[in-house]
């Protein structure tokens, strides 16, 4: 193997590390610009080196395109793991292969342009530093999740995802609103993390092995029953990250962080992560089918479950959220019923025009000065051009109209839902397309148009090249980015064969199936017209509509009550029991325990102390006595020695 | 009767010799211009280390025994020796350049420390008895006067004091004992005990336990510990350094010699050392708990520590002097940093032996504060520190299926949650908010500075690299011997 090939992916993943720490430990004693240079040039790198790195791996024969790459390098001559502790030997490996090289090239070209945007929204912040350090150690975190070469660094990575999030989410320490959401998110993601645990032990205890290699290779030698677990508890892990039912209430509550964090964790990168385990592990889900249908069916299920939500919702973050979850919910029912390249591909344009979308978004925010009340929006197409053009572009590569991107790969997995026979799948995914393009149109008519503005604030026009560029680019991106499978030629399978070679079939998305695209363009368009009658032509029938449908709006605007049943559930019953503890059982039972064995300690603490007189006399008897124990011991043992010799 | 000359191999011997010109040159720069700053007699002591260990270097690899059989410069004492050269190194980096801590004396002072590393490369060479008791007499006889060094101070004469009274005590029990395993077998030779170990005569235990219990006053194992607060404290604070760190590698590269030379395997002999180990781990724990003064903190803490490296002897197997080397290396960086913090902050005083010195450091020097929490969170073993690794290490070895070996490694869990306790007491000293005025802490050297990133680099290296380091040749070649 080319040296190029062993040293670049180190490379790639540390100079984001690199980053964090020259900005938090060396970047203090600079400008506050600094720090943003630094950090962007490090994502900047690592996004130049993924390209060089891809080009040189997509050139190689497709066997050769999948390898792993471990530290130390074989020519030190050192062993080729971390740490063994037998029978278990946990290498630093990492293995590149085209479906890692997707993520990669995402992650830190789309995090790039965000990293850009970032300099001029959060301007105005005065923990400017610490925020790009943050955003650097995301990256570097995120980029360890889809490098890694064994389920353990992979965990290490998910960790890592979980506490960058946290950080960013809870970054305005000063809004208690942000620092609950933070904590939401991290409780909600440790119960993934249990779950990859979970899993990880099953695969220690079936295979022996926690690398990829070993795992998929030996796959058929654990029973079904285990493969099903296994695969439940990673869907568990991935259901966490990636916001799917039933635990996708921390999503919406992590808008309240900075908009470029929703950007980058919350729409284009880290939710995704989920799509990419189920991705990698595919050699367990192709064995085990019940895990595989569960995967499908709970991304059908929040697919729809979120796009009905958006349709009511008037924060324009958190409409965003809901659609996020709902188009991650499309990539995790690809994923589920086996169509990998379908999910890969909605996963490359959904980071391209969900950034879009937030970035956007963003603008309208900062200009507004954090507004994100609709109802306090309206009638901004003409104040803000940018952001209305490049918001409408993101709406129609989301909504699936043609040419945008989202056309190419939403279809791409109806398509597929159909070639592989699920029907009912399909049906309740091409329902969500026509709720995606009602609540997205609504959200464009609700924010640009509807009447004048009806804000109390001036808009302000702050004008920022870092902010708009990157909104350009990805506007662009958005529009050119589904062209990579064009009838008759799809470069996604293509790219990704070598990843799923052990799969007997991995159909082609290059075979357009064109009644079903039109038809549900024709339902996309039926979304927007819609949309266009209720919010923009015939405002008194919104309001007929809300009286008769009261219970149902009040069910959706309160997200299926879904927070108030968890509140009920498990926060109550939690907080009772613990105050009911402190009240009654813990001064006198538990206090009496946990007092009594800490002042036990620090008694012995004590005791031991008072040894420690200071006289002579007391120290030589302290030995004296040591010696008299050992002897009296050995000569004991000396007996037994005699006993053994005379025998 | 002839005496026959004795065949020398000036190669096994020449890091110590080349050592010894050193401290013969600090003698002759202090005799012949007494201007000469501290800063240059410790410097001449730095480039001895590094001499001494650039005259190691043609030694690697090489199993040389030479003079009758008393020295062997093999793999095994090639990394010991090392760790010393690395910890002298070090002292001289913390050692106090202001008259008022060391007496006046630097030239004494520094030659001393060189003699005394010289006593333990002797040590962990050591292949007879004779050669054994040599090299602890010239450690120990140095350590007693430079325990007296910072004399100015009362606390430092009666540390010295002490130091020789109970010292000379251990001695008599080693010297017995070394007599009474002479008596057992008829030869001076270590690979002679294996005879005498295997029939269990009563000579022979008589003697081990002696033996062991000498060792373990140099180790400051429980019961034979009680000196080690007193002296830790007394003695100025590189002076401790060393202790704490090269006195314990030399005197575990004597115990690990005769044990493996004694022992094939497991055997009841070895049980009181088990036992020993047990008792360290708990006094060293739980002595530590209310201590607030750090360099009694940190003597419990060696305590403890000890106890820990014990545990690599149990099964008497390979794997275990690797373990042995790893988790002495480990505390070598860990115990020097943290040290070299003191030193640092007191400018090689003690005035930042008191905890409550410490309280709100971080806000106003977050360096040290950080790396000082570095050293106690792998002295603590959390991962990805040194420490961690080192305990796995001996948990692994510990689960070898003796009764004894299980009882060690419930003990070792349970005082590393002790100590947790212990030493994160002294972290969240550092990072609590303070009323008022955090104090002052001025020093800001040069040479301690170096001494702590070392310590620091080690401690993250080991930490996040561990099986680089454990499967590298030093540490198993000199298993493998």
């Amino acid at each position: 193997m080319s040296g190029t090939l062993t040293t670049v992916p180190f490379t790639i993943l540390f100079l984001p590390l690199f980053g964090t720490i020259v900005i938090a430990f060396v970047c203090p004693r600079f400008h506050r610009v600094a720090a943003a240079i630094i950090a962007n040039l490090a994502i900047f790198g690592s996004f130049l080196l993924t390209v060089i790195l891809a080009l040189t791996v997509w050139r190689l024969p497709p066997a050769a395109q999948a390898f792993t790459v471990k530290y130390p390098p074989a020519w030190a001559a050192h062993p080729q793991f971390w740490a063994h502790i037998p029978p278990l030997t946990i290498s630093f490996e990492l293995r590149i292969d085209p479906l890692a090289l997707v993520w990669m090239l995402i992650v830190t070209g789309v995090g790039f342009l965000i990293h850009l945007y970032s300099i001029g929204y959060m301007a105005e912040s005065k923990n400017y530093r610490t925020f790009f350090a943050y955003m650097n150690l995301f990256v570097f975190t995120m980029l360890v999740l889809v490098m890694a070469g064994n389920f353990l660094w992979l965990l290490v990575g998910w960790g890592g995802v979980g506490l960058a999030s946290y950080l960013l989410i809870g970054f305005d320490t000063d809004r208690p609103a942000a620092v609950a959401a933070a904590r939401k998110a991290l409780i909600l993601n440790v119960i993934g993390d249990v779950g990859i645990m979970l899993a990880l032990f099953l695969m220690y205890a079936h295979f022996g092995s926690l690398s990829y290699k070993e795992v998929f290779a030996n796959v058929t030698s654990a029973g079904p029953a285990a493969l099903n677990w296994i695969g439940i508890w990673l869907l568990l892990g991935a259901v966490a990250k990636s916001a799917q039912l039933p635990l996708q209430t921390w999503l919406p509550d992590a808008m309240e962080g900075p908009t470029p964090v929703s950007a980058l964790i919350h729409a284009a990168t880290m939710v995704t992560a989920g799509v990419y385990l189920i991705a990698r592990a595919h050699p367990i889900y192709d064995h085990a089918p019940l895990a595989a249908q569960t995967v499908a069916i709970v991304g059908c299920a929040t697919a729809l479950f979120a796009a009905t939500i958006g349709c009511v919702q008037y924060d324009i973050k958190r409409v965003l959220a809901y659609s996020t979850m709902s188009q991650i919910g499309y990539m995790v029912l690809a994923v589920g019923v086996g169509a990998y390249a379908a999910g890969t591909f909605h996963f490359v344009t959904h980071a391209f025009f969900k950034a879009l979308l937030f970035m956007a978004a963003g603008i309208v925010i900062h200009n507004l000065s954090g507004e994100q009340d609709t109802r306090k929006m309206g009638g901004l197409a003409k104040r803000m051009p940018l952001a209305f053009s490049t918001f409408l572009a993101g709406t129609l590569a989301i909504t699936g109209i043609f040419p945008f991107a989202g056309f190419f790969s939403k279809d791409a997995i109806l398509d597929q839902l159909l070639r592989l026979h699920h029907p009912a799948l399909w049906f309740f995914a091409t329902l969500t397309a026509l709720l995606t393009a009602f609540y997205m149109f609504r959200l464009v008519f609700l924010t640009f148009f509807s009447g004048a503005y009806r804000g109390e604030h001036e808009p302000h026009a702050a004008r920022s090249g870092t902010m708009a560029l990157p909104a350009v680019l990805l506007a662009v991106l958005s529009l050119v980015g589904g062209w990579l499978v064009l009838p008759g030629h799809d470069a996604v399978t293509s790219a990704l064969a070598s990843t799923f070679a052990d799969r007997s079939t991995l159909e082609s998305m290059a075979d357009f199936n064109w009644p079903l695209s039109l038809g549900t363009l024709a339902l996309a368009v039926v979304g927007f017209l819609a949309a266009y009658a209720l919010y923009e032509r015939a405002p008194q029938m919104r309001e007929r509509l809300r009286t008769t449908l009261r219970p149902v709006r009040a069910l959706l605007m309160n997200a299926y009550y879904f927070d108030t049943i968890y509140h009920w559930l498990f926060e109550v019953p939690a907080y009772t029991v613990a105050s009911d503890f402190a009240r009654y059982v813990d001064p006198e039972g538990i206090a009496g325990v946990t007092t009594g064995l800490a002042r036990t300690t620090v008694h012995l603490g004590d005791t031991m102390r008072g040894w420690e007189t200071g006289y002579l006399r007391r120290y030589g008897l302290s030995m004296l006595v040591g010696v008299v124990l050992i002897l009296a011991y050995y000569l004991y043992v000396a007996h037994q020695g005699a006993a053994l010799g005379a025998r | 009767m002839t005496i026959a000359p004795v065949a020398i191999s000036w190669t096994a011997l020449a890091p110590m010799v080349v050592l010894a010109c050193g401290g013969l040159v600090v003698m002759l720069v202090d005799l012949l211009s007494r201007s000469a700053s501290r800063a240059v007699l410790y410097g001449i002591g730095v480039v001895s280390c590094i001499a001494a260990f650039a005259a190691m270097l043609p030694l690697y690899g090489r199993s040389i025994v030479t003079l009758n059989g008393a020295f062997a410069a093999d793999r095994f004492s090639w990394t010991f020796d090392a760790l010393l050269l690395f910890t002298l190194a070090l002292t001289f980096l913390l050692s106090s350049l202001r008259k008022a801590d060391d007496g006046g004396s630097p030239g004494s002072y520094a030659a001393l420390l060189i003699f005394c590393t010289i006593g333990g490369m002797v040590m962990a060479g050591a292949n007879n008895l004779i050669a054994v008791f040599l090299g602890i007499e010239q450690l120990s006889l140095a350590l007693y006067v430079l325990a007296g060094t910072g004399f100015p101070r009362e606390s430092s004469q009666e540390a010295a004091l002490k130091y020789v009274l109970l010292g000379s005590l251990a001695s008599g029990f080693l010297i017995f004992g070394s007599a009474l395993l002479y008596g057992a077998d008829g030869s001076m030779a270590l690979a002679a005990l294996a005879k005498a170990a295997a029939s269990l005569s009563p000579l022979f235990v008589a003697g081990f336990a002696l033996f062991l219990v000498g060792l373990g006053f140099k180790l400051a194992l429980a019961p034979f510990h009680t000196w080690a607060p007193d002296i830790y404290e007394g003695s100025p604070l590189a002076v401790t350094a060393f202790m704490a760190v090269g006195v314990k590698v030399a005197t575990f590269a004597v115990l690990a010699r005769v044990v493996y030379a004694a022992f094939g395997h497991d055997s009841p002999a070895l049980v009181a050392l088990w036992a020993i180990a047990i008792l360290s781990m708990l006094v060293g724990n739980f002595g530590a708990i209310r201590q607030r003064n750090l360099k009694r903190l940190m003597a419990f803490s060696s305590i403890a520590q000890a106890g820990y490296i014990v545990v690599a002897l149990n099964g008497v197997n390979r794997e275990g002097l690797s373990a042995m080397l790893f988790y002495l290396a480990a505390y070598a960086f860990t115990t020097m940093g943290a040290f070299g913090v003191m030193a640092l902050l007191g400018d090689g005083s003690e005035s930042y032996a008191d905890l409550d010195a410490y309280r709100g450091l971080f806000f106003k020097r977050p360096w040290p504060a950080a790396l000082m929490a570095l050293f106690f969170f792998s002295l603590a073993g959390i991962p990805a520190t040194a420490g961690f690794y080192g305990k796995i290490l001996l948990l692994q070895l510990a689960f070898n299926g003796t009764a004894w070996g299980v009882a060690m490694a419930v003990t070792l869990v349970l005082g590393t949650l002790i100590s947790f306790y212990v030493y994160g007491k002294v972290v969240w000293n550092m990072f609590a908010a303070v009323e008022g005025e955090a104090p002052a802490a001025s020093g800001n050297a040069i040479a301690p500075w170096i001494a702590v990133a070392a310590g620091a680099l080690g401690t993250i290296v080991f930490g996040v690299l561990p099986q680089t380091f454990y499967a590298s040749q030093p540490f198993l070649a000199a298993a493998a011997k």
